[in-house]
């Protein structure tokens, strides 16, 4: 693939910027592995973009450093970064073919014309969009003028692609299907990419390595799985996907098993490399698809381990139930008055209908995260 | 691509928030060249010399301004007609308007370009044409229909104010009203509104600022206006003749200078308004488009009554091209009409003041639409220091009347270190910038809607700030850079109150030679000129068509 | 280039103002031959004049048409340095002040012997060579229409311009504004003394319609029909006439007048050329065309008239008017003019 260059990485040090009086991004330090898709996200006013617009050179940082490849780019006006971004808005130039477009980076770059021609067919049949070559962005629908805009950027065999919510103006559908186009192309150019983006399963289904940002502050990095599964701290837990939580008081801690009491019992629950110190205050973390609800009998296929007591089992009321086609969701109330969350895949017809019922969930698919002060965040690196 | 106001404007927002960074700015030369070199100008030809008028008078001229009652008066007379003949205007160019664009009448599509042709005849041929038309002795007023109105004073000014500044007044308001009643106006239908209800709910409070905008517009331009005044107003001053007649006939600078002063105020103040008013009313034009689909219109007897009154501006325009026209082709209007080229041949073929009209004109165009594009887009896109001030004294031009820049060029310009009055130079400047305010508006305002990513998104790619300017902000600004183009073109061949000051035996020019000749009783070879005058600009605007490939748009504000 | 057509508006652009620079450049890289003037006269006027004069000497003449008070301003301002040689046009009264300012040079032509001593300067700083009375004018046919059934007589005086019939009927220039009205005023000032004098404006002013801004808008105004009757030049009237106007031109008794005269800058860059244009202009020959371009009245005896135009022997005009006074008392009268006549 001629598009492929060596794939550098992408390292962000101590990089603070503000705007006016707020604190936009707050001491980012962030390294981006070579040929891999690192995607931001956070919620609207968290930094991602401003943070990937600093490594395109839009916005100057006000102090910190930033390198692509080892090469220092703070000090480099944007257009001699050899960044390239995709647009939330596509940003095609109207006035231009979809072959100027995409060739519009390679004239400034002084390719000869049959390179550029060639070059540009490439990147053209790269996102499917051979014989586009003379029309106009207007003429396009707007999943064809994103994957233009993609053409345009990869052409320049940039060190890094930069992808600024690319898919946020696409309808649902087509949302689905460019992702999974976006991701088997970066993997078969191995292009150093950043995407950002607010849309979580985005991340997860797109990424190399997630990270979670908020206030200005990096959250969290880690694998899609750790994200979701380990999250760092209340923000990422409750800011991904739907979460459970419950307060509790740590009792003993070895290695992984940390044993809690909560809701008037014991519990137990994994924490994979954290250290917590008994009695201290923590919370405990579970996702609704990991818990179980049974009324009397043990939850299907836990038989086993329902008998033998290695679940969790916490006593509960079931407030509310809604049918959602290929689950159905619970909302239940815990002893100690805490509100889950609790989805039953493939109900049939087999739904709870309020009532006493118990919540049970396996030790390794919960997490314990340090409890903290209700809005307050802290930066902790998985 | 079109782009939602929405999207535009978040952006906007988003580069708000951003504080200015000199580094950042430094990091270009291109940049800082330009920009330096736009501040430059700015200081050199636009604040300097208003500044020298301001400066130069000592007190005992200003003094002589109050002890004078002939000036004090004038004052006065600027105010009073400026409000009357704005009011006028305004009403006239608002029905002419809503008849031609609004209710569509018969005849529309003719009637509008007919609205146009007094905005491209030099002024001063339109004031004789009136009086040979209306005057004690008119062959309507008195040889048609036995009248002997007495034109010769604030009357005969008010009309002919009117009949020269409805133009103007129409083509603002008639792109306010289109961008006004559009999906509004349906929406209103569509609730049960009546006709005339629909007007006055939804058209009429949509389009009100855009009226006041035109108003102030008009107003400046009369209070501006020099030629009419000489003409037709009899004992009756106004100001720009006044500050005229003092450096052109007693040579008294310093006094032309405080009349100048006198003048600005006014012309300030309506700027003002005017620039508050149409930042307000942005929200119309912006998100405005035109839609397909046939309006309410107004009642059928309204609709032929309006028909009839746009007939009569029509024929009273036509009327008065007629006489020139016939001015230009006889020995003698009034005295001998039979026909000769005459006229023609010595003040259009011999004369080399339309070569030269043209040529300055054209080079004047050319500079002012580039350097008012090229300043619109670093007002709106760059992130320099003093972008306010930049803009502010981009549009400030508008406001100050070619007499009172005029004289400033005079005294800036005519010994010292910037001598250079005599040279094409002077006056090919003194065009660009008093007429780069249209322009500039245009520009700014298609910037506005220009998504940034597109600029971010070249600069992306490689390209430096003058790369992403040549290749993509310029094509995507060329109706900005037509309108500015066509607009300062149209201006400037007709542009009388400043080069008056600043030609000299090799740079003479079209309409200040008409002024000349008719004062020295050469009207046939005025006429002549005149008809030349407006022929050129026909032809220059068809070329321009043909070589820019795109309707000519004029006045989109 | 993406954008051809806004890159041929630059292109043409640029050429363009490469070829100005280019014509300005070569128009002032010119010869030793040559003579600047400044000239109040219309470039109509002028340029015949001066074509008459290269063809005769070879000498090429750069101009300037200039209003008067701007020509003087100009010559004063380069007093050091004088730019040009020669000042043509406007009343010798401005000659006469630039004289005393030590701004012109003494120069007799052999040709000024043929001038009468009144006409010009006694210590040959200027010459006159038009001569220019005050006059009236009349729309014949709207007089044999209005005036001539009502038994009232053609103008003849000045006095007969009071009659109440002309009412709102007559247009004359504005004194403050321009030169011929002035003129009017002084003189009629100086002939009559103040108190008789004024009290005729006050007379007049209640048949003026208007007072114009420009010295000719009288001539024109009548011509067309609009006034009845007009003051200003004769030769601006004999305009009217010679276009085919049907008027009828009078120069009453003691009427004043204006000398256009020419002299000498002192210190220009060409003296000699300056003499010669001085010898040409004031000559017959360019006197015989100045009058038949400008209908004005020549100084010299020995130019044939305009049609129709009594020599200025025979003419009453007012032959002790003394412009330099008049131009002395030029503030005083106007202000007492502005507080009189303010409308």
């Amino acid at each position: 693939m001629t598009i492929a260059r060596t794939a550098v990485s992408v390292d962000l040090k101590n990089v603070t910027k503000s705007f006016g009086r707020t604190r936009v991004v707050d001491s980012v330090d962030l390294h981006v592995e070579p040929g891999k898709l690192t995607t931001l996200l956070g919620p609207s006013g968290c930094g991602k973009t401003t943070t990937l617009r600093m490594i395109a050179g839009f916005h100057e940082p006000d102090s910190g450093e930033i390198y692509i490849g080892g090469r220092r780019v703070d000090v480099l006006p944007a257009y001699l970064r050899n960044t390239a971004m995709v647009f939330q808005d596509y940003a095609l130039f109207p006035h231009m073919s979809i072959f100027s477009n995409v060739a519009y980076g390679l004239r400034i770059r002084g390719v000869k014309p049959e390179e550029i021609k060639k070059r540009v067919t490439e990147a053209l049949d790269l996102v499917q969009l051979t014989g586009m070559e003379n029309r106009f962005p207007a003429q396009l629908s707007g999943g064809q003028q994103q994957r233009v805009a993609l053409a345009r950027a990869l052409v320049i065999q940039p060190d890094a692609l930069l992808l600024d919510e690319p898919l946020s103006n696409l309808d649902a559908k087509l949302r689905e299907a460019v992702r999974s186009e976006l991701r088997d192309i970066q993997q078969r150019t191995g292009i150093t990419s950043i995407y950002v983006t607010h849309d979580q399963e985005e991340a997860f289904s797109l990424s190399d390595t997630v990270v979670v940002m908020s206030e200005g502050r990096i959250q969290q990095v880690g694998t899609p799985e750790d994200i979701y599964y380990r999250p760092a701290n209340r923000f990422v837990a409750e800011f991904v996907g739907n979460t459970n939580l419950l307060s509790a008081v740590v009792l003993t801690a070895q290695r992984e098993h940390v044993v809690l009491a909560a809701a008037g019992t014991t519990l137990v629950a994994t924490s994979p490399g954290r250290r917590f110190a008994p009695g201290q205050s923590v919370l405990l973390t579970v996702r609704p698809e990991s818990v179980h609800i049974a009324a009397t009998t043990p939850p299907a296929g836990e038989e086993r381990r329902w008998e033998a007591g290695e679940l969790n089992v916490l006593p509960c009321q079931v407030v509310k139930t809604t049918f959602l086609g290929s689950r159905s969701r619970h909302t239940v109330r815990l002893p100690d008055g805490a509100l889950w969350t609790v989805d039953v895949p493939d109900p049939g017809t087999a739904t709870m209908t309020g009532g006493e019922a118990f919540v049970a969930f396996a030790p390794e698919r919960t997490h314990v995260i340090a409890s903290e002060a209700p809005g307050g965040t802290s930066a902790s690196a998985g | 691509m079109e782009l939602s106001a929405g999207k535009a404007q978040r952006h906007t927002g988003r580069h708000n928030r951003t504080l200015t960074h000199a580094g950042k700015v430094m990091r270009e030369p291109a940049l800082v060249f330009v920009v330096g070199g736009s501040v430059a100008l700015l200081v050199v030809f636009l604040f300097l010399p208003l500044g020298k008028v301001l400066a130069m008078p000592g007190a005992g001229d200003w003094l002589s301004y109050f002890e004078t009652p002939r000036f004090v008066r004038a004052t006065l007379n600027s105010l009073f007609m400026a409000a009357i003949s704005t009011a006028s205007a305004t009403l006239l160019g608002f029905a002419f308007a809503y008849a031609v664009t609004y209710a569509e009448v018969p005849g529309s599509r003719i009637f509008r370009i007919i609205g146009l042709l007094p905005l491209m005849s030099p002024p001063f041929v339109t004031g004789l044409a009136f009086i040979l038309l209306f005057g004690r002795r008119g062959l309507i007023t008195w040889t048609l229909l036995g009248l002997r109105p007495d034109i010769y004073g604030w009357k005969g000014l008010w009309a002919v104010q009117t009949f020269a500044f409805f133009p103007t007044a129409y083509l603002s308001i008639s792109s306010v009203l289109k961008a006004a009643g559009s999906n509004l106006e349906f929406a209103a239908v569509n609730l049960g509104a009546r006709r005339w209800r629909v007007f006055r709910d939804v058209v009429l409070p949509l389009a009100t600022p855009g009226i006041a905008g035109a108003a102030l517009l008009v107003a400046s331009q009369v209070l501006a206006d020099f030629g009419n005044p000489m003409l037709i107003a009899g004992d009756f001053t106004v100001l720009a003749t006044e500050s005229y007649l003092e450096l052109i006939t007693n040579w008294s600078p310093a006094r032309a200078a405080v009349l100048s002063a006198v003048l600005l105020v006014p012309a300030l103040v309506v700027f003002l308004v005017q620039r508050s008013i149409v930042e307000r009313r942005s929200f119309v034009t912006v998100t405005g488009k035109p839609i397909q689909g046939t309006r309410t219109g107004p009642a059928p007897w309204l609709k032929w009554g309006l028909a009839v009154f746009c007939l009569a501006i029509a024929l009273f325009v036509l009327a008065i091209y007629g006489v020139i026209l016939v001015c230009a082709f006889v020995k003698t209007w009034g005295a001998d009409f039979t026909p000769t080229a005459y006229h023609f041949v010595m003040a259009v073929i011999h004369g080399r003041e339309l070569g030269n009209s043209l040529m300055l004109s054209a080079a004047a165009a050319a500079f002012s639409a580039l350097f008012t594009v090229v300043l619109a887009y670093v007002v709106q896109f760059k992130q320099v220091p003093g972008k306010a001030v930049l803009d502010f004294a981009a549009v400030l031009p508008s406001a100050v009347p070619g007499t009172v820049l005029g004289i400033g060029y005079v005294l800036t310009f005519n010994s010292g270190p910037l001598a250079m009055t005599g040279t094409a130079f002077i006056i090919i400047t003194f065009m660009v910038f008093h007429y780069m305010a249209v322009g500039y508006r245009t520009a700014s305002g298609m910037l506005k809607q220009i998504d940034r990513g597109i600029e971010e998104a070249s600069t992306n790619l490689g390209a430096h700030s003058l790369r992403s300017f040549w290749s993509v902000m310029l094509p995507l600004m060329r109706p900005a850079f037509t309108t500015g183009l066509v607009y300062t073109f149209i201006r400037s061949m007709n542009s009388v109150s400043g080069p008056i000051f600043l030609i000299s035996p090799t740079w003479t020019l079209a309409s200040v030679s008409i002024i000349n000749l008719a004062d020295h009783g050469y009207w046939g070879q005025a006429s002549s000129l005149g008809v030349a005058v407006v022929g050129s600009i026909f032809v220059v605007l068809g070329v321009a068509r043909f070589v820019l490939g795109e309707k000519v748009r004029l006045f989109e504000i | 280039m993406r954008n051809p057509a806004v890159a041929r508006c630059i292109a043409a652009a640029i050429v363009a103002v490469m070829v100005l620079g280019l014509c300005t450049a070569l128009a002032a890289a010119q010869g030793s031959r040559e003579l600047v003037v400044y000239v109040t006269f219309h470039e109509n006027e002028a340029k015949r004049l001066f074509s008459l004069f290269e063809r005769e000497t070879g000498i090429k003449v750069k101009y300037l048409a200039l209003a008067t008070g701007q020509a003087v301003a100009r010559v004063e301002a380069e007093a050091t340095s004088p730019q040009a040689d020669i000042f043509l046009g406007a009343g010798a009264e401005n000659h006469e002040a630039m004289k005393m300012k030590g701004l012109l040079a003494q120069y007799v032509s052999p040709e000024a012997a043929k001038i009468p001593k009144a006409f010009k300067d006694k210590d040959g700083y200027w010459t006159g060579i038009y001569l220019g009375p005050v006059a009236i004018i009349v729309n014949k046919d709207r007089f044999d229409a209005e005036c001539k059934p009502k038994n009232i007589p053609m103008p003849e005086t000045w006095k007969d311009l009071l009659r109440p019939e002309f009412r709102g009927e007559i247009v004359m220039p504005n004194p403050q504004l321009s030169s011929t009205g002035y003129t009017f005023l002084s003189s009629y000032l100086q002939k009559y003394g103040q108190a008789e004098g004024w009290a005729f404006f006050e007379q007049l002013d209640k048949n003026v319609n208007h007072y114009t801004k420009k010295g000719l808008a009288p001539a024109q105004l009548v011509a067309t029909g609009e006034f009845l009757i007009g003051i200003n030049f004769l030769h601006d009237q004999l305009l009217m006439k010679k276009a085919g106007f049907n008027v009828e031109i009078i120069v009453p008794k003691g009427a004043g007048w204006e000398i256009g005269s020419v002299s000498i800058i002192k210190g220009g860059p060409n003296p000699e050329n300056a003499k010669k244009f001085i010898d040409f202009v004031i000559g017959q020959k360019a006197q015989q065309l100045h009058t038949d371009l400008t209908m004005r009245i020549p100084t010299r005896p020995d130019v044939e008239l305009p049609p129709g135009v009594k020599p200025l022997t025979e003419m009453d005009i007012f032959e002790e008017f003394d412009i330099i006074k008049a131009a002395a008392d030029k503030d005083a009268l106007l202000k007492i003019w502005s507080t009189k006549f303010a409308r």
